[in-house]
């Protein structure tokens, strides 16, 4: 699966990966960093740790899960916007996500779908970048 | 379904005056592209979808 994103330039921006399954976390974001990331990308479990990270270091891309224990990924989201009007927030959705309407609101924010297809990410990053 | 779909998300737009994103577009075609839900299940959730949207416009605009 890798090779198809070989001859791809790697982005640039430094990601904030929210995922509370800590197999998904952990694999997901290390696919990321081998095959789409320049920097390094750091992971928090959950919004609120999501939410301390975003206040401590700089970022230009949030990738998150919805459902959360802690904070989930909307009310982090909205906090963050809070703070930031602008950085992109990428949401991950499942099926019957209480949250999931808030999100229509949520301005420079997309949608993808569980699982996530890293085809579709680099789409939608591009799309984001216009690259 | 797709009809009811179209229909429903025109009737929003027109009644709160504003335009529906992609997002809602995706979370639609993600619940119509579940493996195993029945057209009965999945006109169910697409329903709470709208239900819930409706809800939170309606928050908002007070």
């Amino acid at each position: 699966m890798n090779g198809i994103f070989n001859c791809m330039k790697k982005f640039n921006q430094k990601l904030l990966y929210v995922e509370d399954h800590d197999a998904i976390r952990n694999s997901m974001s290390r696919l990321m960093g081998n095959v789409l990331f320049e920097n390094p990308i750091d992971t928090a479990e959950n919004g609120l740790e999501g939410l301390e990270l975003f206040k401590e270091n700089r970022y230009n891309l949030i990738i998150t899960d919805i459902a959360m224990p802690k904070m989930n990924g909307v009310e982090m989201s909205k906090k963050i916007r809070e703070i930031n009007k602008d950085i992109p927030i990428i949401f991950l959705t499942g099926f019957n996500e209480e949250y999931i309407n808030d999100i229509e609101f949520i301005n420079n924010s997309y949608l993808l779908t569980k699982p996530l297809n890293l085809e579709l990410l680099v789409e939608k990053i591009k799309g984001i970048s216009h690259i | 379904m797709k009809v009811f779909i179209k229909e429903k998300i025109s009737d929003i737009e027109k009644e709160y005056n504003i335009k529906l994103t992609e997002k809602t577009y995706q979370y639609i075609n993600h619940i119509l592209n579940h493996k195993y839900y029945t057209d009965e299940e999945k006109k169910k959730s697409i329903m709470s979808y709208f239900n819930k949207l409706e809800k939170k416009i309606n928050e908002r605009n007070i």
